[in-house]
């Protein structure tokens, strides 16, 4: 990396800082393995003793060439001005597809610095800030090519096939292919923001908008097995992103001894599928072969996708109505469609904090309004008889829906004469309905209590200690039964609207010890 | 000073451009780990496996078997398809095959390209007719089981995302002439080498495929018989096919790399049990397949067959299948098959004597099956005492029903067929149990793909909610699609 730098303060008021600079940046990667089977005799762990010994290696390497720079000005502590630009050019794209240029621009202006404000009593601080940024992104591109087959997967445990069958080995062609008109990805990012402090920073509130589109962005699209293929790494479509977020920070009292603090933080995101290329439906983030989590058009995302029950216009369940059979007056599975949103409407923090002299007692808690998750685990409890719904084996029970009919159901199951009933009602019905196993996953949380202790002087010098005594997640209030919402797995894709044999949180105590200097 | 300023800049920026330069990056961006170009002897070694262990020898064999009641379904996905709930009507059921099936047609895709003219191996004809004949066998496992499916638009990724459906009856059209095609082929002389060892089947002998494929031929006139009955052409294509059991096609496995996958499905899985209703059709003929084809479940204290449509859902219990071993073959077209179509050709067009001969070999060539072990004086003791009799009161019943057991387990996607066909054709002489067939819960079909349910709006119209296998017949069973 090379960089040259100015800066030059043009009088009192005016400063001016520039950058250029570029970056090679380049990585080369090998790796080999070397696995041997079947121990002559025991005792000499090595190589040379393996019957059968396999080796393998393999190379990856990767370049990126930038040259970038960087602007600033500044007048006096009011106004500042900053762009940047970056080009680069990346080997992990395709030919002719390897350069692209982002630039980004930002403006603030701190109003409380304006004479007419400046002695104004209740505000300490104002400031509006405006940005806009480009951020160019890479993909990783490779020619077609083959590998050798594997054979694990559905029924199988473990691979029944194995090349080299007898010393013969095959190759075919991957599963994954990339698009060679692949083109690098761009995010364009807006943003507005005040940041206002009144009554000697007692009450502040900053208020963030933003918006993120990203154009052409790179995904690798599940592709119709129709096609010969698995998937195609390509620019698969647009997305945006609408982001507000307001902090509130306050000191309601304040006193030489003792201070309470409370802040909020409130931020609502929503996330929405512009655009998708020709043939894209929509893009598989995660989970099952079903349900599975997806975006698609038109939706917020990330959605859950699977099989739903069989419903009337006005959603109520339709059940069967067949005398006799094994499922008379149980719902039905319908057509795959949208099960659940995972965005919820709403996220709200709080932490508040009291402090008398070196003593302080803080806490934080969080909101989270809305969403939807698969919840695989409570399905299984209630596949395998373990929840409290399946408890009552042995009541008649009428299950909530409409007959095909449209009247109210009014099939009596279960008792004395029906004992299979509620067994076939969770094992064979509901477990193959998707839609049975999603849950609004709304909770409130208190995250954290701490007290901490800050010992008055310092012990030598500038070096002081605090004690603190903590405890974590030890209250929650959730709409999902049984179990902890934020258990779930796969959370970057999926926002984590996917749970499936999780282990619960843990609540912990500590205590801990910290030494500043 | 200024100079050498200028000219170490001037070296940097040449550096620059020279480490971004488009040859430069293609260079590094090269994936040396994987050939991006194999030859295609490379590529049909892997179709063979595919087509016979994945394609015809597991899950649509597995389900295939559960509702032609060759086995019964006593556990997870197999119960659930015996109890006709989520199973049959699923896109999820069968996408596994599915996608198997279409990725096996775009290797074959990439070999014939590959041997036609223009392609960097022209005039390999023998790997061309191969690769014909597995693509015909392939495409027509595809339709017979989902009807109309995408093939004229499919195989171009990236190109189509979302491939129209053909008809059926077309398809059929297609199938015959890749046979008539690889029949040509597989007769020319060829300057290529033969496949040798890559051909897991033959060796690369041209002239055994040529026998498999003109069995095809055989196969399929069969099956279009309630469209366009053509039982001479029968007799003639299978007269040119298989002459004995050593010719038939069949996937060997060695049970240390490679493993029969029913027997994996029951080490793996253990889902099935012996089924009650294949059990009463051996012990109305006296069949001494029936000491054969089960043993009692390894956990379980005595032996017991399952009841098919309603068993109770627990592992360990029910009698399995004996004939599942680690090495049990898949067979592709077997020497019995041929001779059974040639029987039920010959019953049909009212010459008895002739069928009664083919009959007697089909019957003996099931006996000798590897995993059967009986012997040709085994098949004519039973013949004569068993088969002959019900023969002569209903000899299409009765070359059916042989069909039907021989086929035990490991040909069930061929019995599916045939059943389905003789419904069609008004001839109910195979009799299922599953009570639940009364109430329509019997699959005509299997679903699509959920890969293409979710992604090609084509096949997401056709398949709707699934229910259509319940009640629309393939074209050749006398539906519309």
């Amino acid at each position: 990396m090379l960089t040259a730098a100015l800066n030059w303060k043009i009088n009192e008021d005016f400063d001016f800082n520039l950058l250029v600079g570029n970056e090679l940046n380049d990585v080369n990667l090998k790796s080999y393995t070397e696995t041997g089977q079947d121990f002559n005799f025991p005792g000499w762990n090595h190589i040379g003793n393996a019957s059968v010994v396999t080796a393998n290696e393999s190379q990856w390497a990767n370049r990126t060439v930038g040259i970038f720079g960087n602007l600033s000005l500044s007048w006096r502590s009011m106004l500042y001005f900053n762009a940047t630009g970056r080009n680069d050019v990346v080997s992990t794209m395709p030919r002719d597809n390897r350069t692209f240029f982002y630039p980004s621009v930002s403006l603030s202006f701190v109003a409380s610095e304006l004479e007419p404000l400046k002695n104004v009593d209740w505000l300490s601080f104002a400031k509006l800030r405006v940005s806009y940024a480009e951020v160019g992104q890479a993909g990783n591109y490779y020619d077609n090519y083959f590998v050798a087959p594997t054979y694990s997967g559905g029924f199988w445990v473990g691979a029944p096939i194995q090349y080299p069958v007898d010393g013969i080995s095959a190759y075919i062609p991957s599963y994954s292919l990339y698009d060679p008109n692949l083109r690098p990805q761009n995010t364009k990012s807006y943003e507005f923001g005040v940041d206002l402090k009144f009554l000697q920073n007692r009450l502040g509130i900053d208020y963030t908008y933003s918006k993120q589109n990203i154009k052409d962005q790179i995904f690798p699209v599940p592709l119709a097995g129709s096609t010969g293929a698995g998937q195609l790494v390509m620019n698969a479509g647009g997305v945006t992103t609408d982001v507000h977020e307001i902090m509130l920070y306050t000191t309601p009292v304040k006193t030489s001894d003792f201070q309470w603090d409370l802040n909020f933080n409130y931020t609502k995101v929503t996330n929405m599928v512009d655009e998708l290329a020709e043939g894209v439906e929509s893009i598989f983030l995660g989970g099952f072969v079903t349900p599975q989590v997806r975006a698609g058009i038109g939706n917020t995302f990330p959605v859950i996708y699977g099989s739903t029950f069989v419903r009337d216009k006005s959603g109520n369940i339709v059940v069967v109505d067949n005398p006799g059979a094994w499922n008379h007056g149980f719902p039905q599975m319908g057509e795959p469609g949208v099960i659940g949103e995972a965005s919820p409407d709403f996220i709200l923090n709080g932490t508040t904090a009291f402090t008398y002299k070196s003593v302080s007692l803080s806490a934080v808690f969080e909101w989270k309004q809305g969403g939807h998750m698969y919840s695989g685990s409570n399905g299984l409890l209630d596949l395998y008889g373990m929840s409290a719904v399946t408890e009552d084996r042995e009541s008649t029970f009428i299950y909530d829906g409409v007959k095909p009919d449209g009247t109210p159901n009014d099939i009596v199951r279960g008792g004395p004469n029906d004992p299979f009933a509620v067994q076939d009602l969770y094992t064979n019905v509901l477990s193959d309905i998707d839609e049975y196993y999603i849950h609004e996953n709304s909770f409130v949380k208190l995250r954290e209590v701490a007290l901490r202790y800050q010992l008055p002087k310092n012990i030598y010098k500038t070096a002081n200690i605090g004690i603190s005594l903590f405890a974590r997640n030890i209250l929650f209030w959730t709409a999902l039964r049984n179990l902890d919402p934020e258990t779930s797995q796969g959370n970057t894709n999926m926002g984590g609207s996917f749970e499936r044999f999780s282990l619960p949180q843990v609540t912990s105590y500590g205590f801990s010890l910290d030494i500043t200097f | 000073m200024r100079k050498l300023i200028n000219i170490l800049l001037s070296g940097l920026l040449v550096f620059a451009l020279w480490a971004c330069s488009e040859d430069k990056m293609d260079e590094i961006n090269k994936n040396i780990n994987d050939p991006t170009d194999v030859a295609s002897r490379l590529i049909i070694t892997d179709v063979i496996t595919k087509s016979a262990f994945t394609i015809t020898g597991s899950d649509l064999a597995f389900y295939a078997s559960i509702y032609l009641e060759h086995n019964v379904g006593i556990w997870g996905q197999s119960y659930s398809a015996e109890i006709r709930t989520n199973e049959p009507i699923s896109s999820t059921t069968y996408n596994n095959s599915w996608n198997s099936m279409y990725r096996t047609l775009s290797d074959v895709k990439t070999i014939i390209k590959k041997c036609s003219e223009g392609g960097d191996e022209e005039g390999n004809y023998h790997t061309l007719g191969i690769a014909q004949t597995l693509n015909a066998y392939n495409l027509a496992i595809l339709t017979d089981l989902m009807g109309d499916v995408p093939w004229s638009e499919a195989l171009q990724p990236g190109v189509i995302y979302a491939p129209k459906l053909d008809k059926q009856e077309d398809l059929y059209v297609i199938i015959n002439q890749l046979l008539d095609d690889a029949i040509v082929n597989l007769q020319k002389e060829t300057v290529f080498p033969s496949l040798g060892a890559q051909d897991f089947i033959y060796g690369g002998d041209a002239a055994k495929w040529l026998k498999f494929a003109y069995g095809l031929k055989a196969r399929y006139a069969m099956r279009l018989s309630h469209r366009s009955p053509a039982y001479n052409k029968v007799v003639e294509y299978a007269d040119k096919s298989f002459t004995s059991a050593a010719e038939q096609c069949i996937f060997s496995y060695n049970g240390s790399t490679t493993y029969s996958p029913f027997y994996r499905f029951f080490t793996d899985r253990d889902y099935f049990g012996a089924s009650q209703s294949l059990a009463n059709k051996l012990d109305e003929r006296n069949d001494p397949r029936a000491n054969i084809f089960w043993k009692k479940h390894p956990a379980a204290d005595g032996f017991e067959f399952a009841p098919n449509g309603g068993p109770v859902q627990v592992q360990g219990r029910y009698g399995i299948s004996a004939i599942s071993n680690p090495t049990a073959p898949t067979y592709m077209l077997s020497y019995h098959e041929i001779e059974f179509l040639k029987a039920e050709a010959y019953v049909r067009q009212g010459d008895n004597e002739s069928a009664k001969g083919a009959l007697k070999k089909a019957i003996t060539a099931a006996f000798e099956k590897v995993n059967i072990g009986l012997t040709a004086d085994d098949a004519e003791a039973y013949f004569d005492s068993e088969v002959l009799p019900k023969f002569n009161a209903d000899p299409l019943k009765e070359v059916m029903n042989q069909k039907y057991i021989a086929f035990f387990e490991e040909e069930a996607i061929e019995a599916y067929n045939d059943y389905r066909r003789l419904k069609a054709m008004g001839d109910n002489v195979i009799t299922l149990e599953n009570p639940l067939n009364a109430g329509n819960k019997f699959p005509l079909r299997y679903t699509y793909g959920a890969s293409d349910v979710t992604t090609n709006e084509n096949v997401s119209n056709a398949y709707g909610d699934g229910t259509y296998v319940y009640s629309e017949n393939v074209w050749w069973a006398g539906g519309t699609r």
